[in-house]
């Protein structure tokens, strides 16, 4: 049954960045689910088959691409591929990101390497995708969507470079939205706050801020990804979400209050 | 503020940029060379303070490139380079270098930049973005450096105050706006610019920090 029970991606082909773990594996088999055939961009080819095959498993259309988001060509080939296998592009998401997102540091501390390992996955990759799929989604009329986060509308002390390059995709959202608009192109950003391979990781080495994360989300726990987040993606990359763009669909629970 | 010290202010061309340093006539000018590096960032904030202490930086910096309206899909690597992560790379080492003089005394720090990212624009694609990622670089650096008396704002204004195509570009009226833009002169905006920053920088606001204070005679209403 699709993780967003009533919602259709039938006919819709979409290409998914971080396809492979986390939240995009769920959104992947979420979206077959709805109907989508799917293209996981993936950098480790094993995820990528893995998840294919549980597609395919439960009768949906999936096949995988290996794509390091961090290299342009990477990026262009997996847009060439996945309009070669399908013939088209109808939806375009970005939502990889770097495992090293959820790691804690004050701006003071940040340095050179770390900040080009965040913007390059989080937003020069999102400049990437949206340049590389635009030519596609003119022919298609279809979908631009980017991952954003809490951390990009309300800022963070510890994260200050993540919630930088993800309200910069906020706005490279907005600015799209009016300029793809007369192509009959929406774009919209999801911001979720669901159970990340990053956010894992950070919870592994310190239990306390796992607490103190799920105390502060009104809804009282972090998303899951396939019962929580993936339904979100599947109605952004519907046909019933055609008349909104430029928007940010915020799925936190509850956490973040100030768009 | 008290205590009057010096000020740091990073500057271009932009007609807000030019408001500024004649307002604020005392301020150390700070260049594109000064804000390349992390580095030069804090050599330059070292020069400053050398004959006072730093109380105050303000960033209204806007390179030519973000200026120049072209839609994304024509943007090479070098263009995103240009108006987007170069603007967000100067914010980050400036704001490095001030934290480095603030942190036992305290200070402000003000990012001075157009609308554009709050609303999104049109062809400004990159720059919208990071004036965006500016305005929340003000945001984290006001929760974490409160402790310290560090407070940071961004005032975001009209983007006819900053020249360039994206003064030609920008709506001359809003439907949703209730202060319409026809009959205020830029002039008039400039001026409002600077009072609001006089302000942030004032004693009165000693207990705001995070804020985002849209001049454009209410054509966006930000929180």
């Amino acid at each position: 049954m699709s993780a967003a029970q009533g919602i259709t991606c039938e006919g819709r082909t979409v290409l998914l960045t971080g396809a492979g773990a986390g939240l995009g594996r769920a959104m992947a088999i979420a979206l077959a689910a709805a109907g989508a055939e799917v293209v996981c961009a993936v950098r480790r080819p094993e995820t990528g088959a893995e998840v294919v095959k549980e597609i395919a498993a439960a009768g949906g259309r999936a096949s995988w691409v290996e794509c390091d988001i961090k290299v342009w060509e990477h990026v262009e080939r997996a847009v060439h591929a996945t309009v070669e296998r399908s013939g088209k592009l109808d939806v375009m998401i970005h939502n990889a990101t770097s495992t090293l997102s959820a790691e804690q540091k004050t701006l003071e501390k940040l340095d050179d390497a770390f900040w080009e390992e965040i913007v390059s996955t989080n937003l020069r990759a999102a400049f990437w995708c949206a340049r590389a799929a635009y030519p596609h989604l003119t022919v298609t009329r279809g979908s631009l969507i980017l991952l954003t986060s809490g951390a990009g509308i309300e800022g963070a002390s510890v994260l200050p470079e993540y919630g930088a390059t993800k309200a910069a995709v906020r706005a490279l959202v907005k600015s799209l939205a009016q300029e793809w608009g007369p192509d009959g192109i929406n774009v919209n950003c999801l911001a979720p706050a669901g159970l990340t391979t990053a956010y894992q990781r950070v919870f592994d080495q310190d239990p306390k801020w796992a607490d103190h994360i799920r105390a502060s989300v009104p809804l009282g726990r972090v998303g899951d990804p396939m019962s929580d987040i993936a339904p979100t993606i599947v109605f952004l990359a519907s046909r019933a979400a055609r008349f909104i763009t430029g928007q940010t669909l915020v799925a936190t629970g509850g956490r973040t209050l100030l768009l | 503020m008290s205590g009057l010290g010096s000020i740091a202010l990073s500057v271009c061309g932009t007609p807000v940029s030019a408001a500024l340093a004649r307002a604020f006539e005392g301020a150390a000018l700070i260049r594109e060379d000064d804000h390349r590096s992390r580095t030069a960032a804090a050599a330059a904030l070292a020069r400053v303070s050398e004959k006072e202490n730093l109380q105050a930086l303000i960033h209204a910096w806007v390179p030519d490139a973000a200026l120049a309206a072209r839609p994304l899909a024509r943007l090479d690597d070098q263009d995103w380079d240009a108006g987007c992560e170069r603007v967000i790379r100067s914010t980050i080492v400036l704001m490095q270098a001030a934290y480095e003089h603030f942190r036992e005394r305290g200070g402000v720090i003000i990012v001075v930049q157009p609308t554009i990212g709050l609303a999104g624009q049109k062809n400004f694609a990159a720059y919208s973005a990071a004036c965006e990622a500016q305005r929340c670089l003000v945001k984290s650096v006001a929760r974490a450096w409160g402790r310290r008396n560090i407070r940071a704002h961004s005032v975001v204004a009209a983007p006819e105050l900053f020249g360039g195509e994206m003064a030609e570009s920008a709506p001359r009226e809003s439907l949703l706006s209730p202060l319409s833009l026809r009959g205020r002169t830029s002039e008039a905006l400039l001026d409002s610019v600077v009072s609001t920053v006089r302000f942030l920088l004032s004693d009165g606001a000693s207990n705001l920090t995070g804020t985002t204070t849209a001049v454009d005679a209410g054509r966006w209403m930000p929180l």
